[in-house]
């Protein structure tokens, strides 16, 4: 079969287009964690739980809309995204105040308590939600797409979920960088005794902190409803990913985490379009494993005196 | 200014400082002397809260007491802390460095008089404070707890590392704050000639008691000396 340039060109564009599709997944995936694990050092196991929350969140509001608020339908998504947020950020709150603070400077506790809370959010998500799959009631307008040319479809959800990406990223560089908590937040997880002494509340900050990075999660899984429905345990299918995207850009780095997650991106693609998808998985991890044996530290890690 | 009543510092059952008194006068700098391993890093992390102190401690700036609060009120209070090995934010840059120190304060602008105290800091504002040479981070470290605002800086061992040409400049610079900004100085150092310089008065402090007390008028550097040598 013989394709036409335009027929070819349309091809790329819209297999490039599924591509940074991708890496917004894995972005949107790694970004709480950026601020968890790459600033604050906290290994939180029970972080895809959080964007299991943001799509429960969603998946309800969506139920809630249709049985009884009908007129919101095409704007519900609108809402259910900051209300994701405001959910996760709560229960990372409490979760902070409650767990965490205790745990500072002991990763492995940290580890093991954080796994044990992922566990209890799963079965509180089966308990409370229940065991079988759910998805969100999507608006019409959001599952349509976009002629770019008369051969170019671009999905509307994929449009939104590269704003979204770009909307959260801006955001957070803004928060850590031009923010007296984004501040606060990169002085206390270098050096938090130091910065008690200078005159912050450390406590909060880390509180502060791990909420935002919770509820950023909460954000993320709140639009993974518009690609996958959720269940009590679909958070074993982001945790890896979440980890990977984050180590292999380098620890604390933001754009360590694009170009990790556009590797990352890139890779699956190819592979998953030349053989099965489990098999794919395994060549990636040992792609990702030589490559960080080569980078040990990721590969977009600051070299610095001290 | 600072008043420091039978203050006890334990590392878990070892007592590393046990009853020890001392006041620190406005406007006065104070050099707390001794050798290694003698409590002078324990004494300064007290003061400031990164270590507990024992049941019935007192610390008190201006009469009010600071023992039963966390570190970032009494900074609050007027306490500021440049620790041994400076400890400034590797990863930040300079100027973002000194803003962290300013959190403490309601403004948002670095003082000008921080540049005039510190020119390199202006110069070097965007790179990254693990990047700068020993003497500068010690600016930086200085500066960074200045723009908190202090009533009293706490400096532990700031030539630590430092080229001697250096050091007689800080002591310059130390008298030039105290002057200028009547802020009250403790200073724990090693480096007699470096105290001489700088300081009013003398504490010697050996196996976490004070054991000399001088002021700079009858001063005995020979005694002191022999405190310092092992």
């Amino acid at each position: 079969m013989e394709y036409s340039i335009e027929e070819i060109t349309s091809i790329v564009v819209m297999q490039s287009f599924s591509g940074v599709s991708l890496l917004c997944i894995y972005a949107l995936m790694g970004l709480g964690l950026y601020i968890i694990f790459g600033q604050m050092g906290v290994i939180n196991m029970a972080h895809a739980e959080f964007l299991v929350l943001g799509s429960y969140t969603m998946c309800l509001f969506s139920q809630l809309v249709t049985e009884h608020m009908p007129f919101l339908t095409n704007y519900y998504v609108a809402l259910a995204i900051p209300l994701s947020f405001g959910i996760a950020f709560g229960v990372g709150y409490l979760v902070e105040w409650s767990l965490i603070s205790r745990l500072y400077k002991r990763p492995l506790d940290t580890l093991l308590a954080t796994w044990g809370l992922s566990l209890i959010m799963q079965q509180s998500f089966r308990t409370f939600i229940g065991a079988r799959e759910t998805s969100a009631t999507l608006p019409e307008w959001l599952l349509g797409s976009w002629s770019a040319t008369d051969t170019i479809d671009i999905p509307i959800s994929g449009l939104v979920l590269l704003g979204l990406t770009i909307l959260l990223t801006l955001g957070l560089i803004f928060y850590t960088k031009k923010t007296r908590m984004g501040l606060r937040m990169q002085a206390t997880t270098q050096n938090r005794e130091m910065t008690g002494a200078l005159g912050i509340n450390t406590k909060m900050t880390d509180r502060f902190s791990f909420a935002i990075a919770c509820g950023i999660s909460g954000i993320a899984g709140a639009f993974f409803t518009t690609m996958a429905s959720t269940s009590p345990s679909a958070g074993e299918n982001y945790i890896v990913d979440s980890f990977l995207v984050l180590v292999v850009g380098g620890l604390g780095s933001l754009a360590g985490l694009f170009v990790s997650a556009g590797f990352l991106a890139l890779l699956s693609s190819i592979l998953e379009f030349f053989m099965t998808g489990s098999i794919a998985k395994v060549i990636l991890y040992v792609i990702i494993f030589i490559t960080l044996m080569k980078f040990t530290k990721g590969i977009f890690y600051s070299k610095v005196r001290s | 200014m600072l008043n420091v009543k039978n203050l006890k510092v334990s590392y878990g059952e070892s007592k590393v400082i046990e009853k020890l008194d001392f006041d620190l006068a406005e406007g006065e700098i104070l050099a707390v002397m001794g050798r290694n391993g003698m409590g002078k890093t324990t004494l300064f992390k007290s003061i400031i809260g990164i270590l507990p102190c024992g049941e019935g401690s007192s610390i008190s700036i201006e009469g009010s007491e600071l023992a039963d609060k966390p570190s970032f009120k009494r900074v609050r209070e007027g306490l500021a802390y440049v620790p041994q090995g400076r400890m400034i934010y590797p990863t930040l840059s300079v100027t973002d460095n000194i803003k962290v120190g300013l959190d403490a304060t309601k403004s948002k602008q670095i003082p000008e008089y921080i540049y005039e105290l510190f020119p390199v800091l202006k110069e070097m504002g965007k790179r990254m404070g693990g990047n700068l040479s020993g003497g500068q981070q010690q600016q930086l470290a200085i500066a960074r707890a200045l723009v908190t605002q202090p009533k009293v800086l706490l400096l532990d061992e700031p030539t630590e590392g430092i080229q001697p040409s250096i050091i007689k400049e800080m002591a310059r610079t130390l008298k030039k704050i105290r002057d200028s900004h009547g802020i009250s100085i403790i200073v724990a150092e090693q480096v007699l000639s470096f105290t001489l310089e700088a300081c009013d008065r003398f504490l010697v402090m050996e196996g976490g008691a004070i054991v000399h007390s001088s002021k700079r008028a009858d001063v005995d550097a020979e005694k002191i000396k022999s405190f310092l040598s092992v």
